[in-house]
């Protein structure tokens, strides 16, 4: 009996498992993308993804008042216009390789997050990624 | 010196080969010279990677720029500090401080194991040097931290040249007390797991009758455990200190490569006290510590070989090097080969896990130690699987994916509370076949205990407007708080109850006596319930902060004021160092901010966030970097970052975070560290 019951409470834990990994909860995957990339995957918005790109130079426009950002996200082959409210990071600025969180709007990208400088612990990481984004 | 580090490597890499011949003749011939000259070459690997350490710490000192990995993570005007923490700066020092960690547990365990299981120690030995040689191969072939500087045309720079060059200098975010501590305690509890693992191997191998091997096996985790729990608290306190974005836990793959481990360690010590009671849930040990150490190793090659940094720079070192001798590639080939050695070890002594006995009853404090560690598991499993599965994304589908806060709190937080459930059953339960009954009182007081916290936590949170609209939008978390409110109270009173149990049993020795004596008679069980009410308050600290945290952005001008969570900030000053001073005399120059915070009309003291220029921001042409204020309660912190500034106009971007309780949180992770020092104290009649 007692066997039995490892078994079915082992059963149940793994169903448990596979019900979370398999995406069974809400919360689609985000997955980092171009500019380029993502226009051609055609997102008719909705999904969440993380572009990663350039700040087109001359693109940025700031409103004072309400913290309003509005740029243009580039990389080689493609644009994409960016909106974000909120405060500017401070390490923003034209030229500079950002991850955009966000989703399409109507026409126009919508940031709920902008990260400039990866969050990471160790120096040789952010190299790494400067290297590989030139 | 250098040369002499260096020798002192390949001479330790020779003597781990030596190491394992001989450690094998010991475990098959019993051959007792053969252990003695194992001992031996453990005890003078310690000594070689001893003179490693120091060798490159000294070049460090010295400011010896012709080593490249002193040029790239020292400079001359680094504090004496940090240029001997700059050892475990990058990758080649971290590797070699590892390695040097691993051969001082060696030395530990050869003196640990005379006593009472001599005859395990030539096969743990064995599987210690396999470890060992595996790092000193990386060390001397691979990452070998004494590789000369190179200019451009790949000719070592000369020394008279190196005296006239700057280095690159240590990451200025790592330029900080906890940062200085944290790889240390991290790496003492990753290496750590190497004994345990080789010890079980070897018991396994060796056919081991006895469970005397179980009582080292213990402790040798349980400090591990303790290391690593201690890092990971640091490393969290570092990273609300130093990151500026207001939290303490990013689900980095930084961070969750140490949490795996810890989980799984964490479930092994508890099984490991039903072994060691009943003889029972060996496979569940065989399993656990086996794969602890696996995912200590996997922790390192992860932060460590380039996989994670981008997935664009998988096997990307250069054409040249063949592809079984990129480093991650070295790296899987190692951990295959460890899988593969405790699968042939379990394979073929497949009667050692046979168990000695049976859960009696479903309503015992052993079922919910196997729930639990099914539970434990599982959430080391979501937080493997949120680490990896970008990796496998990336191989097979090209793309990139992205599991960030989101991903893991969906999943990690029932199973969280399920834990808590879990928890407190079985902080009430009894052990085996005894009566429920007996314990009806004790579960019923626990009970309403649990109830008055939901009540008066569900009135708290409604005393806060904004936390009340928060919650109504969110059931779910609504929800998920009255249950932690429950358990909180039905395991604290649980406890309590235990305890007051505990003392009873000693009151004939006097009141204050009486206290300290269920420590000192059981210090596992008691300092094991002090460890469960620290986890509950950690929780209880992780909740609310996470939950109810509060940002505010706000422009102000010097005399300016703003208004925020019923406290008034008033920026009254906007000041900096000289900033056209040469960088390259002083560390570092400071603009700061002076914040003065008004509770009620009355001065409550003054926060002041700051911004350092140091030479490489300033070199690299970036911003200066975030020096957070923070102001410390038990009910919550003020956390303010200075965003933007203009000197000339005297203003100032702040950005202000309020993070309800977190004080709860480091508390709870504080009072886990000592209830886990109590269980690592030896009982008394183990002493007599």
């Amino acid at each position: 009996m007692k066997t039995k019951f490892v078994i079915g409470i082992t059963i149940i834990i793994g169903a448990v498992i596979i019900f979370f990994l398999s995406g069974g909860v809400k919360g689609a995957k985000v997955f980092y993308m171009t500019p380029d990339e993502f226009i051609n995957a055609k997102f008719n918005g909705g999904e969440r993804v993380r572009l990663t790109g350039r700040i087109e130079t001359g693109s940025v426009k700031v409103s004072s008042e309400n913290q309003e950002l509005n740029f243009v996200l580039e990389d080689d082959k493609a644009k994409i216009n960016i909106h974000y409210s909120g405060n500017v990071p401070e390490s923003f600025a034209e030229g500079v390789d950002i991850i955009v969180d966000g989703r399409m709007g109507e026409g126009v990208f919508e940031a709920r997050d902008i990260i400039v400088k990866c969050p990471s612990k160790y120096e040789s990481r952010l190299k790494e990624k400067k290297k590989v984004s030139q | 010196m250098n040369n002499f580090g260096n020798f002192s490597l390949y001479f330790a890499h020779a003597l781990c080969l030596w190491g394992i011949v001989v450690s094998y003749l010991a475990s098959r011939k019993k051959d007792l010279r053969a252990l003695k000259s194992a001992e031996r070459s453990l005890i003078s690997i310690f000594i070689l990677n001893f003179i490693s350490v120091v060798a490159l710490i000294w070049a460090f000192v010295r400011d010896d720029f012709t080593i490249k990995y002193v040029f790239e993570y020292s400079r001359r005007a680094q504090p004496l500090i940090y240029k001997i923490t700059a050892l475990w700066g990058g990758m080649e020092g971290s590797l070699l401080f590892w390695e040097f960690l691993l051969s001082f547990y060696g030395v530990i365990a050869v003196y640990f194991f005379r006593k009472k299981i001599y005859h395990l120690l030539p096969f743990t030995s064995l599987v210690i040097f396999f470890v060992q040689g595996f790092f000193l191969f990386l060390l001397s072939f691979k990452t070998n931290p004494f590789a000369p500087l190179v200019d451009s045309d790949e000719n070592a720079v000369n020394t008279d040249i190196s005296q006239l060059i700057d280095g690159n200098g240590l990451n200025p975010l790592l330029q900080n007390f906890y940062m200085a501590v944290h790889p240390p305690l991290l790496y003492l509890g990753f290496v750590g797991f190497t004994i345990p693992f080789a010890l079980i191997i070897s018991a396994f191998f060796e056919r081991e009758k006895d469970r005397a091997y179980l009582t080292p096996l213990r402790y040798f985790s349980l400090s591990s455990w303790l290391f690593l729990g201690m890092g990971i608290i640091f490393g969290s306190y570092w990273a609300y200190l130093e990151l500026g974005w207001g939290g303490y836990w990013g689900w980095d793959p930084v961070e969750n490569a140490s949490l795996i481990p810890f989980l799984t360690a964490t479930a092994f010590l508890h099984t490991l006290i039903l072994e060691k009671k009943k003889g029972i849930f060996k496979r569940f040990n065989y399993i656990l510590i086996t794969a602890t150490f696996i995912l200590s190793i996997y922790g390192t090659y992860l932060t460590r070989s380039g996989v994670l940094q981008s997935v664009h720079s998988f096997g990307s070192e250069g054409s040249n090097i063949p592809f079984y001798f990129h480093i991650g590639n070295i790296f899987l080939a190692f951990m295959a080969s460890v899988i593969i050695l405790s699968l042939i070890v379990a394979a073929t002594r497949k009667n050692m896990f046979k168990s000695k006995g049976v859960i009696e009853s479903a309503f015992s404090k052993e079922t919910m130690i196997l729930y639990g560690t099914i539970l434990l598991s599982v959430f080391a499993f979501i937080v493997f699987y949120g680490v990896t599965s970008p990796i496998f994304y990336k191989i097979f589908s090209g793309k990139e994916l992205y599991n960030g806060e989101e991903f893991y709190n969906l999943r990690t937080v029932p199973v969280s509370i399920a834990i808590l459930f879990v928890m407190s059953l079985a902080a009430s339960l009894p052990w085996g076949k005894e009566k429920i009954k007996d314990l009806r009182k004790g579960l019923y007081i626990s009970s309403i205990s649990g109830g008055l916290f939901s009540v008066s936590g569900f009135f708290y949170l409604f005393s806060n407007s904004v936390w009340c609209e928060k919650l109504l939008n969110e059931r779910l978390i609504f929800i998920y708080f009255i249950l932690i409110f429950f358990f909180c109270g039905f395991l604290l009173s649980s406890i309590f109850i235990s305890y007051l149990k505990g003392v009873r049993l000693f009151k004939n020795k006097g009141f204050f006596l009486s206290l300290f004596m269920p420590f000192r008679k059981e210090p596992s069980r008691y300092g094991g319930l002090i460890v469960h009410s620290g986890v509950i308050i950690f929780c209880a600290g992780v909740a609310f902060s996470s939950v109810f945290q509060e940002k505010y952005d706000e422009i102000l001008k010097e005399g300016e004021s703003f208004r925020a969570g019923g406290v008034v900030f008033h920026l009254s000053k906007l000041s900096s160092d000289d900033l056209s001073e040469d960088i390259s005399k002083v560390n570092e120059l400071k603009i700061w901010a002076e914040v003065d915070i008004f509770e009620n009309e009355k001065y409550k003291g003054t926060l002041i966030p700051m911004r350092v220029h140091y030479r490489s921001t300033i070199e690299n042409n970036e911003p200066p970097s975030y020096e957070v204020a923070i102001k410390s309660t038990i009910f919550k912190d003020l956390y303010m970052i200075l965003g933007g500034f203009d000197l000339i106009e005297k203003r100032a971007t702040l950005t202000l975070y309020i993070n309800p309780f977190v004080a709860f949180l480091w508390l709870g992770g504080l009072i886990i560290l000592i209830g886990g020092i109590f269980v690592f104290i030896p009982p008394k009649r183990e002493i007599q």
